[in-house]
């Protein structure tokens, strides 16, 4: 971090090289489009290099980092028409059929589609969440940020944060409940 | 510790995070209230599905970035370590592409800072590409004008093509739509687009002003382009990251000359250097290559216009392919529909640069520019927008065969000169857009949904459009509803264009439809078409198509050639998608699932409300998921599986009142052997059966779920309803009124009634052979083959052959089912009859069938099983693969079954 104040253009390298891959997938986790991901993420690492003043990371690399991506990600979910969001179709389709993740293979072809369908229905759940709970979601759950981390990236108090992940969790539990009483 | 309490504890308390008094606290909570331990129990597959998920989000993230890695590995690596490359000191990277990576560096011999273009190191791979990044870069540096950035040196250095460029202290077009979009926006200074959009912006002068301002600003970037084309040179693509603003306040084009790389087979192959396709052209999409020319530059300009103007890309999609199919497909949304302060006249140009077909667009870059600059000097452009007549005319130059007749308007309307033919002929000429709206409707979009086009086409009635086109299209309209109706109409447009091919094909195929075969009439029909020189328009490949629907290999051939002649055509693709799904049925292969998958996907994307293409893609994947299954690839199996489900229900989301999506789930769940699910699917797809032909289906599915799950009457009240929708001369009825219904008797326990059933259907239909031998192997299944030897004696001379062709496979069925123990024989004999691979299906198809039924009436249960198994499983034919499945199904549910009482 504090190379990073001081301008060093090597941290920015390193940076790429280390948080790049999961920055992406989070871009990729708000906005369901690769090629939209990869260019905030693009635009994020280089606005790393700036010298703008307004660039002046604080804070925690991680949060910082994820705080930027993430305002940028709203950006463009805001800019761009709602088909892009709606759309979400296509990149599912990517990661879920060419996926080369084998699945348990003890259980019945029968049993791991029930499986499979069970967390295709989680994540519609998630995709249906209006976008502050779907955030937390996607930051706490999926990219695996700690809480302090979670609050930092929104820009929310922790115990904001951590009320706002307990009512996202209840309303996708609620969700599914009603929909299927078989074990996930 | 109460419940309300406890909730808010339950992430914390799956996570591990409480501490262990809380814990312990809640624990004893939960294990006393029923709803708190579910909820955590809840919670608990909550978090297990979600990281079942965030695996494998992460594995295809990470497959998918090491294949991009591979590409441009080389050149990041050497960026970093080097930081000299030849003449050239590398100082930071500024940019990163698909083209690769752009540094900020120092050209050491003449001391002046470079902007640095690196290329991915795949290019060392490819000797070709190499010269001809040399070249086409020569010819770029040859570029002298103050929109582009001058190129001042290029070459190879160990193995790293390189490209140095003027260094633009300033940000891409792209940054500065993302980011300060105000900046296109000269006066006022805090026009910026949300202040445009919002209306509270400036005052409607002042917003003139400001897109005076972007005007000229895209006009110097046409005029760079119209350079650049006048010296042969091509850019390719043309889009916002390529163009710079400088500290002039111009925009300057960069990169030219590299998208031509992209050429080269063996890197394209590569797939990974191609940026986004959001500013490519039709022609570009399509890979026809010969079809660029400097229009397709003024494509591209005309999206990145076009985002300038709304602040959105016109084409826009989650993947790239639905990126495509939307350039190839959709027309853009008109700008002032996003943005209504955009002035007429940059909408009239945004769109007239954004035609489809390149004769339609602006003929150079120096006509676009200086229609800019016309606007930007309050002066009005020269081109104008399509009016009626305008339209109509360019839909007259697409059909060349009606010039004459255009040309004949035209000199009318001059030599009468009068307000009043001239309104005449302007009624007549909407007419006519009318019909050819109605007509294209039809023939590209959907043909068995003629609401919209009746409408249209009774609005055009009135105005006296050219009968034959009126017919034509009436002909088109009632197919699917009345096919005597079309083929009145169509008739009689054939007698009048007798050279015209498009109307015959569209005969010969309501023809076929009436017939419900290819008979002596439509043959002679195609063969007089063909004889004309074949189908000469996209619609007429279609048409034969249809014609030849069951000819699989034909029909499929002519869907390829119509969706070849005209891109993105919609309803070629999805009779393709519906032609590959039969090939796959049949052939158990997945050898075509991928462009049935393609097909498909492109028609989904388009009929964005529609179940029948999600249906048909459903049951695709749901085929691939069985011959997986079969192959004994369960993992495979079980993805295709999911999104068969995943696509079912996509289906019943966007068209609920339609049968399609519950019929797809319905079949999903009877693959996955859950019948009380079907059962539920068929049931909610019933009021959606209305027409005779889904309605017959319903029953004749449902019936056999009833019979799985031992819902005797209700099984029996289905076959009765079912065998009511048949017509007498339905081959199958005999199954539905007698066999089937004594088949479900005997599974009650009363084979007597069902015995006087099976008897009663032979008696009533005695010289039918398929009711006759039908009945027969029946009471040969039942136990009785003294009955069915007596029954087949009684009516041999009775009964009579299916005419040509199909002889020889009714009299292998009679043997087989009068002589049990020749059946090997007979059927192998029959089927070396069969010509047509139809023909070689059933024929195949029905000597499993019978020698499984051989197997069953004698009693030996695990060959019969294997029988049926092996002829439900082959797909061959689907009356014997439905009977066979019959058995098969209710045999795997009752390992003991059958037991007919008497045996």
């Amino acid at each position: 971090m504090s190379r990073l104040q001081a301008g060093d253009e090597d941290a920015v390298v390193d940076i790429g090289a280390r948080y790049g891959l999961e920055l992406r997938l989070f871009c990729q986790r708000m906005v369901y489009n690769e090629a939209m991901a990869e260019d905030i993420v693009q635009d994020v690492l280089m606005t790393c290099c700036r010298h703008d003043a307004g660039a002046k990371p604080t804070g925690s690399l991680r949060g910082w980092l994820y705080r930027v991506t993430r305002n940028r990600a709203i950006d463009e979910i805001r800019r761009k028409s709602p088909n892009v969001r709606l759309s979400a179709l296509g990149t599912k389709d990517a990661m879920w059929s060419n996926s080369a993740i084998p699945i348990d293979p003890v259980t019945t072809p029968a049993g791991k589609a029930v499986k499979e369908d069970r967390a295709r229905q989680v994540k519609m759940a998630i995709d249906a969440m209006d976008e502050d709970l779907r955030e937390v979601v996607i930051l706490y759950f999926f990219q695996g940020l700690a809480r302090e981390q979670v609050a930092e990236a929104i820009g929310l108090t922790l115990s904001g944060t951590k009320a706002r992940l307990a009512k996202a969790t209840r309303m996708l539990r609620e969700q599914l409940s009603g929909l299927n009483d078989s074990s996930l | 510790m109460n419940c309300e309490t406890a909730q808010e504890l339950f992430l914390d308390c799956v996570e591990g995070e409480l501490d262990a008094p809380v814990a312990a606290e809640l624990k004893a909570h939960a294990a006393s209230c029923a709803r708190c331990k579910l909820g955590l129990q809840q919670t608990r597959d909550l978090l297990g599905a979600m990281g079942r998920i965030k695996e494998k989000e992460e594995a295809a993230s990470a497959a998918s970035a090491m294949k991009r890695s591979q590409s441009l590995g080389r050149t990041w690596r050497s960026g970093r370590q080097g930081g000299r490359l030849g003449d050239f000191e590398i100082i930071r990277e500024i940019g990163r592409g698909g083209m690769g990576i752009v540094y900020r560096a120092r050209q050491v011999s003449l001391n002046r800072l470079v902007a640095l273009k690196v290329l991915p190191g795949i290019f060392r791979q490819v000797p070709t590409a190499v010269t001809r990044f040399l070249k086409e870069a020569q010819a770029a540096a040859k570029l002298h004008h103050t929109n582009i950035v001058p190129v001042y040196a290029q070459g190879e250095y160990e193995g790293h093509c390189y490209y140095a460029m003027e260094l633009i202290e300033g940000d891409s077009l792209d940054r500065i739509l993302r980011r300060e979009p105000g900046r296109l926006h000269e006066h006022p200074p805090d026009a910026s687009f949300a202040g445009l959009q919002s209306q509270t912006g400036a005052a409607a002068g002042g917003r003139r002003q400001s897109y005076r301002f972007l005007a000229r600003l895209m006009a110097g970037v046409a005029e760079g382009l119209d350079h650049a084309h006048k010296q042969g040179v091509i850019h390719r693509d043309i889009k916002p990251q390529n163009l710079l603003m400088a500290g002039d306040g111009q925009l300057h084009i960069t990169d030219f000359g590299l998208a031509r790389l992209l050429d080269e087979p063996s890197i394209t192959l590569t797939g990974e250097m191609v940026g986004t396709p959001a500013y490519m052209s039709p022609e570009q999409v399509t890979g026809d290559r010969s079809a660029i020319d400097q229009r397709t530059d003024i494509f591209s300009f005309g999206v990145t216009f076009y985002e300038a103007l709304t602040g959105v890309r016109p084409f826009e999609g989650a993947t790239r392919d639905q990126v495509t199919a939307r350039i190839l497909t959709r027309e853009p949304k008109p700008p002032r529909k996003i943005n209504p302060h955009v002035p007429v006249d940059l909408e009239t140009i945004c769109l007239r640069a954004m035609e489809k077909e390149p004769g339609r667009r602006y003929p150079s870059a120096e006509k676009l520019a200086a229609d800019l600059r016309r606007f930007a000097d309050d002066r009005p452009i020269l081109i104008r927008r399509a009016g009626v007549v305008e339209r109509s005319v360019k839909w007259v130059r697409r059909h060349p065969a009606l010039s004459t007749i255009y040309g004949l308007l035209i000199v009318m309307t001059i030599g009468a000169g009068t307000w009043r033919v001239q309104t005449v002929k302007a009624r007549h000429a909407r007419g006519n857009e009318l019909v050819r709206e109605a007509y294209e409707l039809l023939a590209f979009e959907d043909y068995r949904e003629p609401r919209v086009a009746f409408a249209k086409l009774a609005e055009a009635g009135s105005m006296g459009p050219d009968e034959w086109e009126l017919r034509k299209a009436m002909g088109l309209a009632n197919l699917g509803e009345d096919p005597k109706k079309a083929i009145d109409h169509l008739t009689w447009v054939v007698a009048q264009r007798p050279a015209d091919t498009e109307p015959m094909y569209l005969l010969a195929w309501a023809l076929r439809i009436q017939a419900d075969r290819v008979d002596a009439v439509v043959k002679e029909r195609l063969a007089k078409a063909d004889g004309l020189g074949g189908p000469a328009t996209a619609q007429a490949h279609f048409f034969r198509g249809q014609v030849l629907v069951r000819e699989e290999d034909e029909a499929e051939k002519e869907y390829r050639l119509a969706k070849g002649l005209k891109p993105g055509y919609t309803q070629a693709l999805l009779h393709l998608g519906r032609a590959l799904n039969h090939w796959m049925y049949h052939h158990r292969s997945l050898e075509k699932f991928g462009e049935l998958k393609d097909s498909l996907n492109a028609v989904c994307l388009v009929q964005d409300k529609k179940a029948y293409p999600r249906y048909l893609l459903s049951i695709g994947h749901r085929l691939a998921g069985e011959i997986h299954q079969a192959d004994g690839k369960a993992d495979a199996a079980a993805v295709e599986l999911a999104r068969a489900l995943e696509l079912a229900q996509d289906a019943q989301r966007v068209e609920s009142d339609s049968a399609r999506g519950y019929v797809a789930e319905a079949e999903y769940w009877e693959t996955m052997r859950n019948y009380e699910k079907a059962l539920e699917l068929r049931n909610k797809s019933e009021p959606y059966c209305i027409k005779p032909e889904p309605k017959a289906e319903l029953f004749q599915y449902r019936w056999r779920l009833h019979f799985w799950l031992g819902h005797h009457e209700a099984a029996l009240k289905d076959l009765e309803t079912l065998a009511a929708l048949r017509t007498d001369t339905d081959p199958k009825r005999v199954w539905y009124l007698g066999l089937f219904p004594a088949l479900v008797l005997a599974d009650q326990g009363k084979v007597d009634q069902a015995i006087e059933k099976i008897l009663k259907t032979a008696t009533e239909k005695p010289t039918s052979f398929r009711a006759v031998t039908a009945a027969a192997s029946f009471l040969r299944m039942l136990w009785k083959p003294n009955e069915a030897n007596d029954l087949l004696k009684q009516y041999q001379n009775q009964v009579v052959f299916e005419p040509s062709g199909r002889a020889e496979v009714s009299y292998g069925f009679m043997h087989a089912c009068y002589r049990p123990l020749n059946i090997h024989h007979y059927t192998e004999k029959a089927t070396t009859y069969l010509t047509t691979p139809e023909e070689v299906r059933a024929g195949r198809a029905m000597m499993f069938y019978l020698q499984a039924s051989d197997s069953f009436s004698g009693a030996n249960h695990d060959s019969a099983f294997r029988l049926f198994w092996v002829c439900d499983d082959a797909y061959d034919s689907e009356d014997y693969c439905y009977m066979a499945r019959v058995f098969v199904r209710r045999m795997e549910l009752d390992p003991a079954w059958p037991q007919w009482a008497g045996k």
